[in-house]
């Protein structure tokens, strides 16, 4: 049994085809194919239901599949370990981002530039996951509380602004009262997304039930809706200051902060390497470099 | 990396000798010791340290050998969950219906009373599932075409005959289906095979039958026929609605038509053993005529 073929029939039991893992890793179907048949010859059971074009793990599949899984992971696990002892860091490390989108790039590019060697592997996700379900080393995401595990570490607070257009009436102030937050007509988060809850839960402190112009977790969207002064909203301090848009200014409301942290976490089934440790250090301390008070640097600029 | 790889490095690390190692294994002592070359090259590193014929498992060695003890954990544990399974799947045997004639429950009771240990499990088809993610051991399917498949066997060939009220004027009489142009119909939802093939066997005819009423429930079909709302075309035997004393049927003269009961399977080498019995069950109940309508 090759570790390749175990690698092949994973791709095959996530993608249900076997076409597309073979345009995936760019050989041919009946390669693919032969590789799936080589292992079901060599457990002697079949693993797939085939119907048409389409593949279907059947029930000794799904238990080959999450032990094939184990066991391609130990295998890398072992190499980067083997690495580590002889202070090779040529390796690969899988991050998945579900927050940051926009400071992502930067601590990418940033980091790639110190530590060549280290090939980074990033996938964006839409919806939070276990770690121990996501195949990947490290993984941001954004939480309404601190974390609390030994395998995760809060890295950034990050501040929750109002933002409004540049034409609004909020604009010229510093500071709004909550009670006129009633008036106004919100661009808000859907109630499936982490910020809708946080959201909801900033509402509920103010006491407000908001009414809501369009429901929108698509940032750039919500900048453009905002900016065209369609609405106000609540939108993370990062998010709001990588858009960086003109039109766009932050108020405070008054008598609450809202803040959300940023989450570093490692899978702790695996094998901690010194890569993935050296981009855990490295992703601290580049958000420790965002000030806060950098959110409201134009806000200030421009009154003066 | 080849996992049978792994197991040859593990027997030489354990044996410390490269031709102690290659004896142990069967191979010859080059074949050893290039696979074993062959995985330093991969690792890009050096797995033992050698002294003559000795081989002493070095820092690397010692760090890939404890995961492929992990690794062997790994796959002890899938033999064991897959003989489970077997074990398991050799107990049951599920069944798609993609109809419900009823002849199908007389052959699961009289399966079960040979084999009471193996379960069986009736799936009902569900139009809006996607048949890729239902797990089966055979479909039973009914249709006026006859497969014709190498996995499946034939339980019934029926004439098509139109159910009518017991005072209708066609009641056990044999008639052309054009005939029933200006009838009413009760048929099932139109989404059904059966449905779509009787729909079919009218255009045959030569007209589009006014549908009433459509229902996916037997009883409501009856109900309905009795109460003389419609009549129905329906198989003369899978159905069973003979012993309603308040229908009686008409054969049909014209055009030729004729409903097939199958029990198909995907193929004979992927059917657990609870599978093989079910079909040699049928298989030989079909020989001698036991199953009943």
């Amino acid at each position: 049994m090759e570790l390749l073929e175990l690698e092949y029939f994973i791709r095959v039991s996530e993608l249900n085809s076997i076409h597309k893992v073979a345009t995936e890793n760019n050989i041919t179907s009946s390669a693919i194919s032969t590789h799936i048949s080589n292992l079901e010859r060599e457990l002697g059971m079949l693993l797939f239901n085939r119907k048409g074009k389409s593949v279907q793990l059947n029930t000794n599949g799904e238990i080959v599949y999450q032990h094939a899984i184990r066991m391609v992971d130990l295998m890398n696990d072992a190499q980067n370990e083997i690495f580590d002892e002889n202070d090779k860091l040529n390796y690969e490390i899988s991050v998945f981002t579900l927050t940051i989108p926009k400071v992502m790039p930067h601590i990418i590019k940033s980091f790639k530039q110190k530590y060549p060697e280290i090939k980074l592997k990033v996938a964006q996700y839409q919806k939070k996951k276990d770690i121990a379900d996501m195949r990947c080393d490290v993984m941001l995401y954004s939480s309404n509380d601190m974390a609390a595990t030994e395998y995760s570490k809060t890295i950034y607070e990050e501040p929750i602004v109002l933002i409004v257009s540049k034409d609004h009436p909020f604009a010229k102030e510093k500071c709004i009262a909550a009670e006129r937050l009633k008036e106004e007509q919100f661009i808000y988060p859907s109630e499936i997304s982490d910020f809708g809850q946080l959201t909801f839960k900033i509402m509920e402190r103010l006491g407000i039930n908001p009414q809501i112009a369009v429901v929108s977790d698509y940032p750039s969207f919500v900048m453009e809706l905002v900016a065209s002064n369609i609405g106000i909203s609540f939108q993370p301090g990062l998010t709001y200051k990588y858009y960086n848009n003109p039109d766009i200014v932050p108020v405070e409301v008054e008598n609450i902060k809202p803040v959300r942290y940023i989450t570093i976490g490692w899978n702790n089934m695996r094998y901690y390497s010194k890569a993935v440790n050296i981009f855990i250090d490295y992703t601290i301390e580049y958000m420790k470099t965002l000030e806060h008070s950098q959110l409201f640097e134009r806000c200030i600029g421009e009154e003066k | 990396m080849n996992l049978q790889h792994l197991q040859y490095f593990k027997v030489a690390a354990e044996l410390q000798h490269i031709t102690k190692a290659s004896n142990a294994l069967h191979i010859a002592q080059p074949a050893l010791s290039k696979i074993i070359k062959m995985m330093e090259e991969e690792l890009q590193v050096l797995l033992f340290d050698r002294i003559g014929k000795n081989i002493y498992l070095n820092k690397n060695g010692k760090i890939l050998l404890s995961y492929v003890n992990r690794m062997d954990e790994e796959i002890k544990q899938m033999q064991e969950e897959l003989n489970e399974n077997r074990k398991k799947e050799n107990q049951s045997i599920t069944i798609l219906l993609k109809a419900t004639p009823m002849l199908i429950v007389r052959l699961v009771q009289m399966f079960r009373m040979e084999y009471p240990d193996i379960s069986v499990r009736l799936l009902t088809y569900n139009y809006h599932v996607n048949e890729t993610y239902l797990k089966y051991d055979f479909q039973l399917e009914s249709s006026m075409k006859e497969k014709s498949h190498e996995n499946t066997i034939i339980l019934l060939k029926e004439n098509i005959v139109l159910a009518v009220p017991k005072d209708h004027s066609w009641a056990g009489k044999e008639v052309d289906l054009a005939e029933a142009v200006h009838e009413n119909f009760i048929g099932f939802p139109s989404f059904y095979l059966q449905e779509k093939e009787t729909r079919q066997l009218c255009k045959t005819a030569g007209f589009t039958p006014t549908v009433v009423l459509e229902s996916s429930d037997y009883f409501t079909i009856q109900g309905m026929i009795a109460a003389k709302v419609g009549i129905a075309i329906i198989p003369e035997l899978s159905l069973r609605f003979q012993k309603n004393p308040n229908i009686a049927y008409a054969r049909i003269k014209s055009p030729k038509c004729h409903n097939t009961i199958s029990l198909s399977w995907e193929s004979n080498d992927t059917l657990s053993d609870a599978g093989i019995k079910f079909k040699k069950y049928v298989e030989a109940s079909l020989a001698s005529n036991e199953i009943l309508v």
